[in-house]
């Protein structure tokens, strides 16, 4: 006898005496198994619920500063970081916690008095914050300076427009109940019932307006009737644009000052970074669902095959169990011993279903049912498990082998995915020995009791009350008559027949038209439109819209374009209104104006009177007309366009100039206009919505909506010829055909937003935040060649014929043959040791370039282009 | 099958259906469509699954689907999954060892299954550097081969193709048709060979399980003769 045949035989043995435990004993082990699998799911407590959720990561407040925007990770060095951690953040929340209680507590005090005195310190406390002022040897610093400014509401939370800031720093405290208003406050009846009046009535999962306000969830607050320690807390929350970690000190310094407290909170010791991912696309989702129809396929062509039992459904539905509460018990035992799972589980659990599988269950329900049906039920399970034993073991040995060596792949990704794995399949082994072999026990036993009661006069088995739980007397009958001819076939609408009890009918009612199922899909079904409705991301999206909305001015405030409009030469004979487009910068004091702010502002020249059409942050477009005999020289936009009621009035030298309001498109783009070009009569925005609109300018009707980008719009080119090229923040670029409407070519061009793009008749060009300037075919959409910028001078390119290219430098502007990509002439402005960086090119219609170096305009003008050009 | 013995030949028992499909080049017809629609699909998908990763980067074309590839994908995927399918139960029958290991649906959605995994693999998980990606890839294509074909010519019908994709991707590449972000082996990425391998494999266990209907209506007619 060899090794192996030895070992065969041992586990043979084995599996026979546990095949007859688990039949003899099937309710304790089910329920044991029961427990076990909830003992070992326990620890997924803990874990987050998969979907996207805001993700955290900790870093030492000490010599923070904003992570790079490039992932400078090096291969082979774990990196600590999570992926996310690029870039300077959207915002820094800086919060101030203030626990108050009424002390010493009067007996004739009022219980609301609980929350008056100390809810009205938090207007002293916003206006000492709003107040200060940090100084020190490099000048003075307001919060004004560094605080984030909002300038609009999102349209959902357009009915919180009292309460929440609209513009100006974003700062939230429990004061914005009454509009920061201290009168209000005093005023206020009923405190209570402020608020608590925009609390939903209905199960919330995100913050509410109170947890917003209060800064600190709901039942921590103690601002509640019902709460027997008197003590309230609040925060004041301060949202700021950037880190400035001298301003917070100093803050803190004069708060504790102001307000010296024994226990005030020590120096923190860390900033937490919260990263709300971004949604799943449609994109994602579809190779998503392709895997779980797949897994469902195999689901159902492996449980088809189940045959020759009392219950298909069940024992498919056992198989099922066993498979995925391995899984979960798989996740549990890592977490419990340490381990995070880091993978998607939504995506990976497809694949580790797949490769548990269902082969061994049912190799083993196979095995179970071909034995001979006039054994015992005991000696049946025995039998079929020990001759499948050695099958069952081999496969599960050559799985694990597989599995390990997946694990020495050193690929942290592949290395998470076999360690579920192992342990899935160890825990998927042991749940069938003991979950599914007794589920096996009892449906087998369930079918010889049918096979009787058929067999029986119809009397006999009246109420089968509990044919489970007492098997043994039906077992000695069919002892006593081994010799009859078995058949196995399933007839559960032989029950039918019988005069049957009221309370089984009911029961089998049930059964048949499967009234729970269905009740619970409609259930299931309700509650998920409950869950959209509610919209539980709600709050997530009011900040990051907030803060994206933010971005456009933001820039525009941080660099003031110092070009003054009286640059263009006063006696220019055609009114080049659009190199006054698209940015927003034009609109003097934009804090003066109240939101909705213009986002971008272009202006079009038609041939009886002019056009301005003015896009407004919240995604709407204004279409003016200009009523003036007169040709217009420099624009300036003075005042707000009210909505029609008061007209603004734009100057243009001495001749005042009335402009009416004609159209107004109210939602052209669900998220903030970036970029507006017209030409030929068309008007092109694009938006952060990742779309562009094509309107027709007499009548501001829509013609087109483009979509093919993956991020938000940047830039746009349209001009006479009908051509529409526009770049994204994808660093992609689309050419478009304005007649139809259809995408023409795109193109990956940059890393980082494209930020600005031109064409000429043969070529496009575009510069993207990474200092490249692109060329490509316009017709091919291939890359010709893409030149270096320096540092900062990104943007600044111009064209002045249709192969002439001009870039700017530190301080120079070059002159590029634009069919061969040769670097024509270098010309030097000003000394080489201030240089600055040419920010901005513009190409005036005489040829002459205007080069903004920050500080200065150049005016360049080449002579030698014009001969050329004539 | 016990009704041919008891009932007068012919294709009345069978009904229409059966009749046309015991028609042999009917039968190899819906087979080829039905493999033509399951290598447009999968090719869909996957191809998805590498735009996410910006892997590839196709011309756009003016019917540039949602899909977002080049509109020729598709159908060449599908032609080659067609023939492929065809190919392989054809090479079985004239060797003359028909294919027994697991024929049963549930092994070929598993086999599916694990393809796909391999494609998500080589487009989302992070490889310190090709050769680990590639040699990862060529592992389990190779598992994949040995849990659901384990025949010799499968392997080698396998290779060949994997062999002759390459060759076409790389003229393709070669000639500007399309291209890879980041290439490492020649014009393609070194992994693409394991993908095709893979994607042969898969195609082949599907065909086969569709010829075992075909298979299994010729027997009967045999038996009925």
């Amino acid at each position: 006898m060899t090794l192996t045949e030895r070992l065969r035989e041992k586990i043979s043995q084995a599996f026979y005496s546990h095949g007859l435990f688990c039949a003899s004993y099937p309710v304790p082990i089910v329920l044991f198994t029961g427990l076990c699998i909830l003992a070992c799911c326990y620890p997924l407590l803990k874990l987050p619920l998969p979907g996207t959720g805001p993700v955290e990561f900790a870093t030492p407040v000490k010599d923070y500063a904003p992570p790079s925007t490039s992932p400078d990770r090096r291969p082979g060095e774990p990196s600590e970081r999570p992926e996310w951690y690029v870039g300077a953040p959207v915002a820094y929340i800086q919060q101030i916690f203030v626990k108050t209680s009424v002390s010493p507590w009067h007996k004739n005090l009022l219980a609301v008095d609980v929350f008056r005195s100390p809810l009205s310190r938090a207007f002293q406390l916003v206006e000492e914050i709003r107040n200060h002022v940090l100084r020190d040897s490099s000048g003075t610093r307001s919060l004004e300076e560094v605080c984030l400014q909002v300038t609009d509401l999102l349209p959902g939370l357009r009915k919180l427009r009292n309460l929440l800031p609209e513009h100006g720093c974003l700062l939230l405290s429990p004061g914005n109940f009454w509009q920061n208003e201290r009168e209000r406050f005093h005023a206020d009846p009923d405190i209570i019932g402020t608020i608590h009046q925009h609390e939903p009535k209905t199960l919330q999962t995100s913050a509410t307006l109170k947890d917003l306000l209060f800064g600190v969830p709901g039942k921590y607050s103690g601002v509640s009737l019902y709460r027997k320690r008197r003590t309230v807390s609040y925060t004041i929350t301060l949202v700021f644009q950037h880190y400035h970690a001298k301003f917070l000190g100093s803050l803190r310094s004069r708060l504790m000052l102001l307000h010296p407290s024994p226990n005030c909170s020590l120096r923190a010791e860390s900033l937490v970074h919260v990263h709300f991912k971004e949604e799943i696309g449609i994109a994602e989702l579809i190779p998503l669902v392709t895997t779980y129809i797949i897994l469902f396929a195999y689901i159902y062509f492996s449980t088809r095959k189940i045959d020759m039992v009392k219950s298909k459904w069940g024992l498919a539905l056992a198989a099922v169990v066993t498979v995925l509460s391995s899984l979960l018990m798989s996740v549990g035992l890592c977490t419990l011993f340490g381990l995070t799972p880091t993978l998607n589980g939504g995506e990976i659990f497809p694949y580790l279903v797949v490769v548990i599988g269902f082969e061994n269950v049912l190799v083993l329900t196979k095995s179970v049912v071909s034995t001979p049906v006039d054994l015992e039920v005991k000696l049946r399970i025995a039998q079929g498990l020990s001759s499948e034993s050695w099958s069952i073991m081999k496969n599960m040995a050559t799985e694990l082998g597989i599995i390990l060596i997946g694990y020495f792949t050193l690929v942290p990704a592949i290395q998470e995915f076999c360690l579920f794995a192992v342990v899935g399949l160890v825990s998927d082994f042991f749940l069938q020995m003991l979950f599914f072999t007794t589920v096996l026990s009892i449906d087998i036993r369930r079918m010889e009791l049918a096979d009787l009661n058929k067999r029986l006069p119809a009397e006999a088995c009246l109420p089968p009350a509990k044919p489970v739980g007492r098997p043994a007397r039906y077992e000695r009958q069919l002892a006593v008559r081994p010799s009859m001819p078995h058949t196995i076939t399933l007839q559960p609408s032989s029950f039918r027949n019988l005069r049957l009890p009221k309370r089984l009918r009911v029961v089998y009612f049930l059964a048949r038209t499967r009234l729970a199922q269905r009740l619970i899909m409609a259930g299931t079904v309700v509650w998920i439109g409950i869950l959209v409705y509610t919209d539980p991301a709600g709050l997530r999206t009011y900040l990051a819209a907030q803060v994206t909305e933010q971005s456009p001015l933001g820039e525009s405030a941080l660099a003031p374009l110092p070009v003054p409009s009286g640059v263009l030469p006063a006696s220019h004979p055609d009114p080049a209104f659009s190199i006054f487009s698209p940015d927003a910068p034009r609109l003097p004091e934009n804090q003066t104006l109240p939101a909705p702010l213009l986002s971008s502002l272009t202006e079009s020249h038609l041939h009886l009177f002019s056009r301005v059409v003015a896009a407004r942050l919240n995604g709407s477009l204004d279409f003016f007309s200009l009523e003036t005999h007169t040709v217009l020289s420099p624009l300036q936009f003075r005042g707000t366009p009210g909505r029609g009621s008061s007209p603004p009035s734009l100057l243009s030298g001495s001749d005042p100039v009335v402009c009416r309001l004609t159209h107004t498109v109210p939602c052209a783009h669900q998220k903030p206009i970036t970029a507006l070009k017209a030409a030929a009569g068309r008007l092109v925005t694009g938006s952060q919505d990742h779309t562009l609109r094509v309107f027709r300018l007499e009548d501001s009707c829509c013609l087109f909506t483009l979509q093919g980008h993956s991020g938000a719009i940047t830039s746009v080119y349209v001009d006479q010829t009908m051509v529409l090229a526009s770049g994204g923040q994808d660093g992609a670029i689309c050419l478009w055909d304005v007649l139809t409407g259809s995408r023409v070519s795109h193109m990956f061009a940059h890393r980082g937003d494209v930020t600005s793009l031109t064409c000429t008749a043969s070529c496009v060009i575009s510069s993207g935040l990474d200092d490249l300037i692109s060329i490509w075919d316009r017709s091919t959409g291939i890359k010709l060649y893409s030149i270096q910028q320096d540092l900062g001078c990104g943007a600044s390119l111009g064209v002045i014929s249709d192969n002439l290219l001009v870039t700017g430098g530190q301080g120079c502007v070059s002159f590029w043959d634009l069919n061969y990509g040769d670097l024509l002439q270098t010309v030097y402005l000003g000394k080489n040791s201030e240089a600055q960086p040419a920010r901005q090119i513009l190409v005036l219609d005489n040829a002459a370039i205007v080069c903004n170096f920050g500080s200065e305009l150049s005016l360049v003008y080449v002579p030698s282009v014009l001969e050329k050009l004539d | 099958m016990a009704e041919g013995e008891t009932e007068s030949p012919g294709p009345k028992k069978c009904g229409p259906y059966i009749s046309s499909v015991t028609s042999q080049s009917m039968n190899l017809v819906i087979r080829g469509v039905v493999l033509f629609f399951i290598g447009v699909f999968l090719a869909l998908v996957l191809n998805l699954l590498q735009i996410q990763r910006n892997v590839t980067l196709f011309p756009p074309d003016v019917i540039a689907s949602i899909f977002s590839s080049a509109w020729w994908v598709p159908p060449c995927c599908g032609t080659a999954s067609a023939v492929i399918g065809l190919l392989y139960p054809c090479i079985d029958r004239h060797l003359g060892e028909p294919h027994k290991f697991k024929r049963e649906w549930s092994s070929v959605m598993r086999c599916v299954a694990v393809f796909v995994g391999i494609n998500h693999a080589s487009a989302k998980v992070d490889f310190d550097n090709n050769i680990q990606l590639s040699l990862t890839l060529a592992a389990l294509s190779i598992g994949l081969w040995w849990t659901f074909d384990r025949s010799r010519s499968g392997f080698g019908l396998g290779v060949g193709i994997a062999f002759l994709a390459t060759v076409v991707t790389q003229l393709l590449v070669y000639n500007g048709v399309y291209q890879y972000t980041s290439p490492d082996f020649l014009y393609v990425r070194s992994w693409l060979p394991c993908i095709f391998f893979a994607g042969g494999i898969t195609m082949g266990n599907i065909g086969r399980q569709l010829a075992m209907y075909e298979c299994k209506v010729i027997a009967e007619k045999s038996h009925q003769d």
